[in-house]
């Protein structure tokens, strides 16, 4: 016998905005000391997870490695990043430059999707345009004729309502904060309808989710004496959204 | 459906909570024989009432199992409300804990909605007054919360 899901098994996930960076050069890393210039006015955070990547073939001897690292310091005006191996933990530094780039890039992205806390609900539509393409002209019949239509565009709109609490590191915070955040690059929202945890650890294989790349488009925050304070989010895609709607693949 | 599995998932915690008090409280489920509440000057008691088991569907109900259940906490009467409360404080605790636990891969995935209480009684300061009821002649001071639930038996 199946069984309906309820909404307590869904959670709602997030990669914060400006945390991509897919376009750098080997100019942008240190050949001494550990400054990488990834940009400026991103949405970086000081212990930010974060993965660097090289591409295919580049050559990183004493390059800082490719890997999982945090974000040591970022600052938003000059663009400059530095990246520890612990959380909090000191600079991780190169004595040489990589190279061997090509025509291809390193990226620093966010390393994975955060839970976000508090979350009262979420909800995502998504739609597609409709163009009418009825001829006139038909053959008519008994029945009056009908109007034939093609699918056209897929758009979505998509919401989150959050509870405030007085947590300081609540993913939540954040989200307000991204939406002005200018460059959003990055910011994508992992929707679980059904999240199974295996030994502690999310298990993607038997969960159900969508995942997409979003713009953030409005935070309206609540307060009142009668109510618990909540923030309603609104995103649409940025770009096609993926489903893995099975628990087995 | 298993409810019996179900009713581990609430039982289980709370026993073991309450057991592990110094000294231990003794908490009756439902249908257990309270043989020892006419000596004891505290005990808890339990009640689980299964309440909507399945979802009308065209083809077949899938299930989607409701319920609620109300714990009950006795201390002495006319010593204040601390000690029940102190009781009535663990039994939120477990309530809650089960409510912060990731669903599983396979057993079963519960989860309350808001816990409502405590409430006490008898109600010292109520309007009908406290010798006028029969809960006058009760020794014991007593909260209630409850919390409805949702579970899934996973397969």
């Amino acid at each position: 016998m199946s069984t309906v899901l309820s909404g307590t098994s869904g959670a709602l996930y997030y990669t914060p905005a400006g945390t991509s960076v897919t376009t750098l050069t080997a100019s942008a890393f240190p050949s001494s000391a550990s400054d990488i210039t990834v940009g400026s006015y991103l949405g970086f955070r000081v212990d930010d997870p974060v993965t660097l990547a090289y591409p295919g073939g580049a050559t990183t001897t004493n390059a800082i490695p490719a890997g999982a690292y945090f974000v040591k310091t970022y600052v938003a005006s000059t663009g400059i990043m530095t990246l520890s191996s612990t959380a909090g933990g000191s600079a991780v530094t190169a004595t040489a430059q990589p190279s061997g780039f090509g025509s291809s890039f390193a990226s620093i992205t966010y390393t994975a999707p955060v839970v976000v806390g508090s979350v009262r609900d979420w909800s995502f539509e998504i739609t597609r345009s409709e163009i009418d393409v009825t001829t006139i002209g038909q053959e008519v019949g008994q029945y009056t004729p009908f109007r034939t239509y093609i699918a056209g565009f897929a758009d979505g709109t998509g919401s989150a309502t959050v509870y405030n609490t007085d947590d300081d590191s609540n993913m939540a915070n954040r989200l307000i904060e991204d939406v002005i955040q200018r460059q959003q690059t990055g910011a994508r929202m992992k929707l679980y309808i059904d999240r199974v945890v295996v030994s502690g650890t999310v298990n993607d294989t038997s969960s159900r989710f969508i995942n997409v790349p979003v713009i953030l488009t409005s935070a309206s925050l609540t307060v009142n004496p009668d109510d618990g304070q909540s923030v309603a989010i609104n995103f649409r895609p940025s770009e096609a959204p993926t489903f893995d709607l099975s628990k087995s693949s | 459906m298993n409810y019996q599995a179900i009713r581990a998932v609430l039982e289980n915690p709370l026993l073991t909570a309450y057991n592990g008090l110094v000294p231990a409280v003794p908490v009756y489920f439902d249908n257990i024989m309270n043989d020892g509440s006419d000596s004891a000057k505290e005990f808890v008691d339990v009640n689980i009432q299964f309440g909507l088991t399945t979802e009308t569907a065209l083809t077949s109900n899938p299930t989607f199992v409701r319920g609620v259940i109300v714990i009950r906490t006795y201390t002495p009467k006319g010593n204040g409300p601390a000690r029940n409360q102190v009781l009535v404080d663990v039994a939120a605790t477990v309530l809650n804990n089960i409510n912060n636990s990731a669903k599983p891969a396979s057993g079963v995935y519960l989860r309350t909605g808001s816990i409502d209480g405590p409430a006490f009684s008898p109600d010292f300061g109520g309007a009908a007054p406290d010798q006028q009821s029969r809960r006058a002649f009760m020794p014991f001071f007593i909260s209630r919360i409850s919390a409805g639930f949702q579970a899934q038996v996973l397969s």
